[in-house]
């Protein structure tokens, strides 16, 4: 490399002068990829619960195959609808409203069509979440039937029941998170579309369109070679994204070592 | 493993392995037998010089890619002539992204490579290096135009707005920050001056490196001296208005027509073939001779019946056309213009040479006739073509 | 038992919940599927049945065309990752979660470790690694392999679908009680039979994972842009195959999508509403099968 380590630290993106700098990215997709975890996390659970333990049978599978079905839709067509509807709709009913209560300044302000850094994060959200979801159902259905039983002869509220279970399976739900995560760090197409591809200096703020490391890479990539130092710099923020995946999974490891 | 299968115990994994093959099987074979069956009845019509050689594997098979700009030309350009001129040969060309199509030129893994600008001094400079043979020929021609979203402006009594490179270069560098400035005012027709606003303007640009970015900021850098020296030209450039927050990127030419339409009183430039398919408003610019002119057939068409001579030969460095081609003198040339640039390998198979130099003999001649020339690209003027012709000669063929 | 009121109420009431959200999960979701079946499904009507079999129409024209060779292209693809990736998503999920000696489960911990990380990739990167390998493949023995193939897709797709098929396959066999574990091996037979006896315990979850698998193959995109490159024409079969560039439907979407012409993006949604019903159809019949126990 030919700026050394400062390339993570510059958010300039200058191929004409070949300069380039991928703090925003890399924050942008922390930012991204966290939020969308959170909601993630909160969603898949419950849609998984909802169809393992409260649905009834024939809703069940139909649940069942809406959720198996958005897990194979494939990302340009998330990202056609995250432009088009999804961004708009969160503009007006969320981000808008946000800026009207004078917090602006904080979250920043969103521009055209809404794309940013917020509406990355919750269609990452959606897009995980099948996916997760699918993951922890497998978990919620092969807790052994002996376990079952025990905590259906403790004469508990079907909501403990719930609770127990999910702190049973709770090493598998932090597996399916940890997947998720790394879908929604490596995300490329439907994020490139949403998150408005800009690079700025107010990057932390979730309204303004951002950039995410894998959109960079794609948005650039096509006409990088035409560029001395631009593919190494797309690598190097691949590397960076390597090195962010190392230590989610060492933790990952770690917790599973300890059940 | 042996005692598994003889166990009897394998239904229900068999079952699933062999319906999973009974399907793919069936789908695929019925679509072979469709396909089979139509072949020859579509070649039997079209055409009367071509033998129909089915599926022979000798068939020869030429990789081209690169740029997305003239993907669409090309791929009309590929379908009639595989349809009723050579249905031997099989021509496969894919849209990787100019910048790509060169690097995998370079890597010899393509056999002709376009890109929307010519080929980059840096590629060049490898390929020349290496020694490798190749020659170019311009394939095209297209041009930027630059739409707007002015809810105000009424282009029934108005006509289309009107801009110079001067005011586009000040907007996007954030020196005209306002619609109402007076420098885009004193440009416009005296009885609409008083309908520009007093908004802010939002200069939508593409996000991703893309051809259409170079043209436009080529054709900037050479009528603004400062745009030249603190922005310079190229796929991707770093926007002065964005860092004023009165910039936003949108992928592709249909992320920035998207942002265009979404956001009033904003501005963008995208490739003419979008602006007329998507209906548009395209702003009208003032060229050398100081008329205000819309990019269309004849406008486009002036600019490179000037530029014809100064074609390269074949073998230079094709990467400063762009710039010869920007701002050219001509009542009614349109300003910014440009024609995609296939780079061909002259080092592989004969029998690829052969196909090659026989496509793009159609594609200089028979493809730029009208009714081959898809909506929103405009034919070479015939000097170019006849020139890149000449070109072409150097190609070596089999006989 | 008193207090029991209280708690009945609170799991009404979180069980509510857990219902709302997820129905506002799934609304977004059924948005999508019924918007790009509702459009994919009048784009056919108009050229129906040919627009399985043509090929690209010339853009702006009257035309509608078909998708006919991305349909082929998709199908062989899949056909010629996915048994391998299953095979060795399967086999490398037996060793990490059966180990036995501390140096195989520490192999198994890296494994898994390295699997992750791969599904963190940006699927554009392993494209261009794979270009990247085979070019130096080529340099090293001074041959020729076509970079922009069948061959380069197939292997980038098994590299990229492999670590999602193996993390939910280990999983499984993971989450077998360690009751029924123990009753396996005490049965005195081979590891192998024994992981064949524990696969069987873990059916439904096989086939899940296989669903998944597959699905990950048929909508992956940005790593098949430099490896299987895309093409418009019905591929080939001879023995060439493998060495020349094949289209997907996926790279027809991409490629459809971003063009102005009303003609080639109405194909986009047909390309992605075939893709739908492509994995409907594969779930249904994984279904069925899991069931028919």
């Amino acid at each position: 490399m030919r700026d050394g380590f400062s390339i993570v630290l510059k958010t300039s993106w200058n191929p004409v002068k070949e300069d380039y700098g991928i703090l925003p990215a890399i924050v942008g997709t922390i930012i991204s990829a966290s939020i969308a975890l959170a909601l993630a996390l909160v969603l898949s659970v419950s849609t998984s619960v909802l169809i393992v333990e409260v649905l009834p049978r024939r809703l069940r599978s139909l649940a069942e195959v809406l959720v198996d079905l958005a897990a194979a839709i494939p990302s340009v067509i998330y990202g056609l609808w995250g432009l088009y509807i999804l961004s708009p709709f969160l503009k007006e009913f969320v981000m808008d409203r946000v800026v009207e209560l004078g917090l602006g300044g904080i979250f920043g302000y969103p521009r055209g069509l809404g794309t940013s850094i917020f509406s990355a994060s919750i269609l990452l959200s959606i897009m995980i979440t099948p996916f997760a979801a699918s993951i922890i159902r497998v978990g919620l259905r092969s807790i052994p039937i002996h376990i079952k039983e025990v905590l259906a002869s403790l004469a508990l509220t079907k909501w403990e029941v719930i609770v127990m279970e999910l702190k049973y399976i709770r090493r598998t739900i932090f597996t399916a998170l940890a997947v998720a995560y790394g879908r929604a760090v490596g995300e490329t197409a439907a994020v490139a579309m949403v998150v408005g591809n800009t690079l700025t200096t107010d990057f932390f703020k979730v309204f303004s369109p951002g950039y995410t490391i894998s959109s960079l890479i794609a948005d650039q990539y096509p006409n990088a070679e035409a560029y001395t130092y631009m593919v190494s710099a797309l690598f190097t923020a691949g590397l960076f994204l390597f090195m962010l995946s190392l230590v989610i999974n060492v933790l990952v490891m770690i917790y599973g070592e300890k059940r | 493993m042996v005692r598994l299968l003889s166990s009897g115990k394998l239904s229900n994994k068999a079952i699933v392995v062999i319906l999973a093959v009974i399907i793919v099987v069936s789908v695929s074979s019925l679509m072979y037998v469709n396909i089979i069956g139509r072949t020859p009845t579509t070649t039997a019509t079209t055409t009367t010089t071509t033998t129909t050689q089915p599926t022979t594997p000798g068939r020869v098979y030429v990789v081209m890619g690169g740029a997305t700009f003239v993907n669409p030309q090309m791929q009309a350009w590929i379908k009639k002539y595989m349809e009723s001129v050579d249905a031997s040969a099989v021509i496969e060309y894919q849209s990787i992204g100019s910048g790509a199509g060169e690097a995998k030129f370079i890597d010899r893994a393509l056999d002709v490579g376009v890109s929307d600008v010519g080929i980059s001094k840096v590629g060049y400079e490898k390929l020349v290096n290496s020694s490798r043979k190749f020659i170019q020929i311009p394939l095209i021609a297209g041009a930027v135009a630059i739409t707007y979203n002015l809810p105000e402006w009424n282009e029934g009594v108005c006509g289309p707005l009107r801009l110079t490179g001067e005011v586009v270069a000040d907007i996007y560098l954030g020196k005209i920050t306002y619609w109402n400035d007076d420098r885009i005012k004193s440009l416009q027709v005296e009885r609409c001056r008083d309908l520009l606003p007093r908004k802010e303007i939002v200069g939508v640009h593409r996000s991703d490196g893309s051809g259409t970015t170079a043209l436009f900021t080529t054709f900037l850098s050479k009528i603004s001296r400062e745009w030249f020296e603190k922005v310079g030209y190229g796929y991707t450039v770093d926007w002065p208005r964005d860092k004023l927050g009165l910039g936003e990127g949108g992928k592709g030419n249909e992320g920035v027509t998207a942002k265009v339409k979404a956001t009033p009183y904003s501005i963008g430039y995208v490739e003419v073939a979008y602006a007329i398919q998507q209906n548009l408003p395209v702003a009208t610019i003032r060229n050398k001779d100081g008329n205000f002119v819309i990019p269309n057939v004849t406008t486009i068409a002036a600019t490179l019946e000037r530029a014809a001579p100064e074609l390269p030969p074949p073998e230079a460095f094709w990467g400063d056309l762009p710039w010869s081609y920007m701002y050219r003198e001509g009542v009614n040339s349109y300003p910014i213009v440009g024609t995609p640039v296939a780079i061909i390998d002259l080092e592989t198979s004969i029998e690829k040479l052969d196909v090659i130099k026989k496509f793009f003999r159609w594609v200089l001649t028979e493809g730029q006739k009208p009714e081959n020339v898809v909506e929103g690209f405009i034919p070479l003027p015939k000097a170019m073509a006849e020139k890149a012709l000449q070109y072409l000669e150097k190609i070596p063929s089999k006989g | 038992m008193r207090g029991l009121g209280i708690r009945k109420l609170k799991s009404y009431l979180m069980i509510s919940l857990i219902t709302t959200v997820s129905v506002l999960a799934l609304i977004p979701i059924f948005h999508l599927i019924t918007s790009v079946t509702l459009k994919g499904v009048e784009v056919i009507s108009r050229n129906f049945p040919n627009i399985f079999f043509d090929v690209r129409p010339i853009p702006g024209s009257k035309e509608v065309g078909g998708i006919g060779p991305y349909i082929v292209g998709t199908l062989i693809i899949t056909s010629l990752s996915i048994p391998i990736t299953l095979t060795i998503s399967v086999l490398a999920s037996l060793y990490s979660s059966e180990a036995l000696s501390r140096f195989e489960r520490s192999i198994g911990k890296y494994t898994r470790l390295f699997t992750h990380m791969l599904i963190e990739f940006p699927t554009i990167i392993i494209g261009l690694t794979v270009y990247g390998l085979l070019t130096s493949i080529n340099n090293l023995f001074n041959i020729n392999i076509p970079r922009f193939s069948l061959l380069a897709g197939t292997l980038a797709l098994i590299i990229i679908v492999t670590p999602y098929v193996y993390s939910q396959v280990e999983d499984a066999l993971k989450s077998i009680p360690s009751h029924v574990r123990e009753a396996v091996y005490s049965l005195g037979v081979t590891r192998v039979k024994a992981a064949y006896i524990l696969l069987r315990y873990i059916k439904p979850a096989l086939y899940a994972s296989i669903t998944i698998g597959v699905f990950r193959t048929i909508s992956e995109t940005a790593a098949l842009l430099f490896t299987a490159f895309g093409s418009d024409h019905y591929p080939i079969l001879d023995s060439q195959i493998l060495f020349r560039p094949i289209g997907t439907l996926t790279l027809a979407i991409y490629n459809f999508a971003l063009s102005p012409y009303e003609n080639w993006i109405d194909l986009s949604w047909v390309a992605a509403f075939t893709l739908l019903v492509m994995s409907t159809t594969l779930f249904v019949i994984s279904k069925v099968l899991s069931r028919g126990r």
